[in-house]
């Protein structure tokens, strides 16, 4: 087998990218319909919580990484917890990061199938599309590192036209009365919008990479930009999503997104959401990218043998394909996996920050005494 | 393994022809003796059976009359030089009283040299290995009786293309020179636009057999060393026997050669060459080819022309705007068209549906049958009018045009839609400022039309995903192929989709990262930056 033979870096900017795409790609494509069928008119006030629970979880993660600058999480258990007992956190994390892809191959892959070719089974479509995840991730952290940054400039139109449809359609009854659906009912539906977040973990394992071309503070700028930036666009098309549907209609969409695009019309493009499902291939491919190669990186640190070898992602991807095909449709999909797939996450990151802070502390502490 | 065996053995006991010559020449090794006779018998036997290589004997009035032999290529040394200054000088010129009687052989080549001989380059060498390529390169060589060394006199000149206009690279703005075959005259019009003994030549031969020259230049204090010694140690991997053009030595040293993309950058532009070379890139001249090629390459560098920066601002990023967008209609436009009619008919507008549906009517193949038909023709004509004489082309091309248009159309083998979109196409290939893009261009486009056949405009993102996955693990010298897009700067965007006034384009781009990040020289560009804000 091949080795990669050069050492891997990346810039803060290329953070910034990875990051973006990683939480963008996923969870946007349902979210609207997710977040009113809980909290009705207010879904909008449920993923502002989520985000704030994400901003909070994010900058615990920084503040953990900062103390261990050269090391991913993977290594940084296995110096706190012992050889065996530390590889725990890397499994967890690797199996998670490998749903988490299949879950984002998934969805797009049935976007695809749904737009634009209705007839082709899907696990033809994956096929050539696993293929390029090997293609793209056997060359290492800079590939899509760059592919990031591109894949950001190529959807950038996407992100003007999220404002368009409220500002030309809004109807501000629909929104009404703000809070109206309960406390209770805004912290549950916060739940699936933790989702939408999900993303920034991959700081996990990037930090020390980072680290090496930039100063933490600087990776916290823009780490948070990044994630503040998502909380902004995911808010402002769910909130413009209810704005123009009214959260009864909306409940009932499957692609609330496609739907939101629908309102628009152009001149000569008859379909404007077509293009939108367009591009957002493109951002879909490069989250699961982004994820597919954060699990390869998690194995990698994991098991060390295999570090530097540039096929382990394909036996992934092979294992992606068994993954993926497993949900019957998108229905069922959307509302078991995603609803707690935020959760989930939420409660792995925690769980990895407190005990491996706690076992570092005690450790420190005896050494000392 | 038998075959070898065999291979072998013939060449212990049947030495190789050309062996013969090489026993006289291992360089450091064969050097001349103070025999005279045996210097020149030695050239003799090396160059036997080459007609055009004149021995001229001939013998100079000194202390006493003493032989010597002039050596030269007849077709490479200026006559002129020759006759009046070589020959002139040591028959007519040489003056007894210079030369006092005992004077050691030695010295008296030291005195032709410095006192007798008009000619400019003159240096004195005893390395027969040396004194072959001297002569093979068109300088003359003079022997002398009893003298273990013999001078070589450039009086090279041949007859050969002048400075002319550019060919492929023309521009309306702009100077219009051209490189041309010889060496010298290239390096000089580099020179020419940059005035600094910082710009740096080194002089190295590739080519056991063509003994090609090679140079390479750069600006010591932009030019990043590790890139300098980069470039010196690939070269040193050249290990052909000839090296006939820039493009020999490209496929040496590129980092990636099935990638359809060039890593090299070639140009006839000399202005380009010096644009580049101030960038912090390292050129590298080749002799006998009017291409001379500039490592490390990007991929925004085969979207600017000279004349962008010549022209004024707007026009000049306008312009830019336009090639990208060319770049992206050339490669996948007859694909949209198939995903369009196979796949995705609800996206066109209804008016235009129609008229599609209309004209495909007649038609009796599947479209990507048609596209695949119409493109092949396109791609024949453009073929076949590179290669035919002027005249010729000409006919060829209302010929072709005659085919892929009204008539194919007529007979039913083609909608006039996509007649007009593979024109488009083929037109848009060629907006590159660059010809060696233009073929990676034009060769994207197959699997492309293939794979929106397949999958429709899925198919179309598929390849492009993969188009862009290869772009970004491209790697030339080391340096990322999209610098400036990913790994993103904004100081380098100034000079990536737009062209920024020059007054703004203060430091240098990340790639190749020059030594000196600054282009404004201190006192004006102070000045200039107090202006603006």
């Amino acid at each position: 087998m091949k080795k990669r033979n050069k050492s891997d870096s990346l810039f803060n900017k290329q953070l910034f990218a990875i990051m973006f795409i990683d939480i963008m790609g996923t969870g946007l494509i349902g979210l609207p319909s997710l977040m009113v069928r809980q909290a009705g008119q207010d879904g909008w006030i449920s993923l502002l919580v989520a985000g704030v629970i994400s901003l909070v979880t994010l900058n615990a993660i920084l503040f953990f990484m900062k103390q261990y600058p050269d090391m991913t999480i993977v290594e940084i258990s296995e110096k706190i917890l012992g050889k065996y007992l530390g590889k725990i956190p890397g499994i967890i994390l690797f199996i998670f990061f490998m749903f988490f892809a299949a879950t984002a191959v998934r969805t797009l892959l049935d976007l695809v199938s749904t737009s634009l070719l209705p007839t082709t089974p899907i696990h033809i479509l994956a096929i050539m599309l696993l293929f390029l995840f090997f293609y793209g991730i056997r060359n290492g952290m800079k590939v899509v590192g760059r592919f990031s940054e591109l894949m950001i400039m190529f959807v950038l139109p996407i992100f003007v036209l999220f404002f368009v449809p409220p500002i030309l359609h809004r109807n501000i009854l629909y929104i009404l009365p703000v809070g109206g659906a309960g406390l209770g009912s805004i912290a549950k539906a916060s739940l699936p919008g933790l989702y939408a977040f999900t993303g920034f973990e991959c700081l996990f394992l990037l930090y020390p990479y980072v680290r090496q071309n930039a100063a933490h503070k600087d990776i916290v700028k823009s780490a948070n930009a990044c994630l503040l930036l998502s909380i902004l666009l995911k808010t402002v098309v769910v909130m413009g999503s209810i704005l123009v549907f009214g959260a009864p209609e909306l409940k009932h969409f499957v692609y609330a997104l496609v739907e939101y695009f629908k309102v628009l019309t152009f001149p000569i493009v008859e379909r404007v959401e077509f293009l939108l499902v367009y591009f957002w291939i493109f951002m879909f491919f490069g989250a699961s990218l982004v994820l597919l190669y954060l699990a390869t990186l998690t194995l990698e640190k994991t098991v060390k043998k295999i570090e530097g070898y540039k096929n382990t992602s394909f036996f992934l991807a092979i294992i992606i394909y068994f993954i993926f095909l497993y949900p019957k449709n998108i229905a069922t999909f959307l509302n078991f996996y995603v609803y707690n797939f935020g959760l989930l996450g939420l409660v792995i990151f925690w769980l990895l920050l407190i005990s491996l802070s706690a076992v570092g502390f005690i450790r420190r502490k005896v050494n000392n005494s | 393994m038998f075959k070898n065996f065999l291979r072998r053995a013939k060449q212990r006991f049947q030495p190789d022809k050309s062996l013969i010559a090489d026993t006289y020449l291992v360089q450091g090794e064969s050097c001349l003796t103070k025999n005279y006779k045996d210097n020149l018998q030695r050239l003799k036997n090396i160059f036997e059976g080459c007609m055009d290589i004149i021995f001229r004997e001939l013998q100079i009035e000194m202390d006493e009359t003493i032989d010597a032999t002039l050596i030269y290529l007849d077709g490479m040394v200026d006559r002129v030089t020759l006759h009046n200054n070589i020959l002139r000088s040591l028959m007519t010129n040489v003056e007894k009283a210079d030369y006092p009687k005992d004077l050691s052989p030695l010295k008296r080549l030291d005195r032709i040299k410095n006192i007798d001989l008009l000619v400019g380059e003159v240096k004195d060498e005893n390395d027969m290995y040396l004194l072959v390529n001297a002569v093979l390169s068109g300088d003359v060589i003079f022997l002398l009786d009893g003298s273990e060394k013999a001078l070589i006199i450039n009086g090279r000149g041949w007859t050969a293309r002048g400075v002319e206009k550019t060919d492929t690279e023309n521009v309306i703005r702009g100077p219009r020179e051209s490189f041309s075959e010889t060496l010298r005259v290239n390096t000089a019009l580099i020179r020419r636009r940059i005035k600094d003994p910082n710009l740096k030549l080194k002089m190295i031969k590739l080519g056991k057999k063509s003994n090609t020259d090679i140079a390479i230049m750069y600006i010591q204090g932009i030019a990043r060393d590790d890139i300098i010694k980069e470039v010196e140690k690939r070269l040193e991997t050249v290990n052909l026997d000839h090296v006939m053009e820039s493009g020999y030595i490209e496929s040496f040293i590129e980092d990636d050669p099935y990638s359809p993309f060039p890593q090299v950058m070639i140009t006839e532009r000399p202005d380009r060459i010096a644009g580049n070379l101030m960038e912090g890139r390292v050129a590298i001249v080749v002799d006998g080819s009017p291409m001379v090629s500039i490592v490390p390459a990007t991929m925004v560098q085969f979207y600017q022309s000279s004349e962008d920066y010549y022209e004024r601002t707007l026009f000049g990023t306008a312009v830019r705007i336009v090639r990208l967008a060319s770049f992206v209609v050339a490669v996948s436009l007859t694909g949209i068209y198939v995903a369009l009619v196979d796949y995705h008919q609800h996206l066109i507008p209804s008016a235009i549906v129609l008229s599609i549906a209309k004209n495909r009517a007649g038609v009796p193949f599947p479209t990507i049958v048609e596209a695949l038909f119409m493109e092949l023709t396109i791609e024949l004509l453009r073929e076949a009018s590179i290669r035919l004489p002027g005249s010729i082309g000409q006919v060829i091309g209302i010929v072709g045009a005659l085919v892929i248009g009204q008539a194919a159309v007529q007979a039913k083998l083609a909608s006039p839609l996509l007649i007009i979109i593979v024109a488009i196409t083929a037109i848009s290939s060629y907006v590159v400022p660059q010809f060696s893009t233009s073929y990676s261009i034009r060769f994207a486009r197959f699997p492309i039309i293939f794979a929106a056949a397949a999958f429709g405009a899925y198919g179309i993102a598929l390849v492009w995903i993969m188009l862009l996955l290869h772009l970004c693990s491209l790697e030339s010298f080391g340096q990322p192929y999209l610098a400036g897009i990913a790994p993103f700067r904004w100081q380098d965007f100034k000079d990536t989709f737009v062209r920024a006034p020059l007054w703004l384009m203060g430091r240098r781009a990340a790639v190749p990262g020059a030594e000196d990040e600054d282009r404004l020289t201190d006192s004006k560009g102070e000045e200039k930056n107090e202006k603006k804000k």
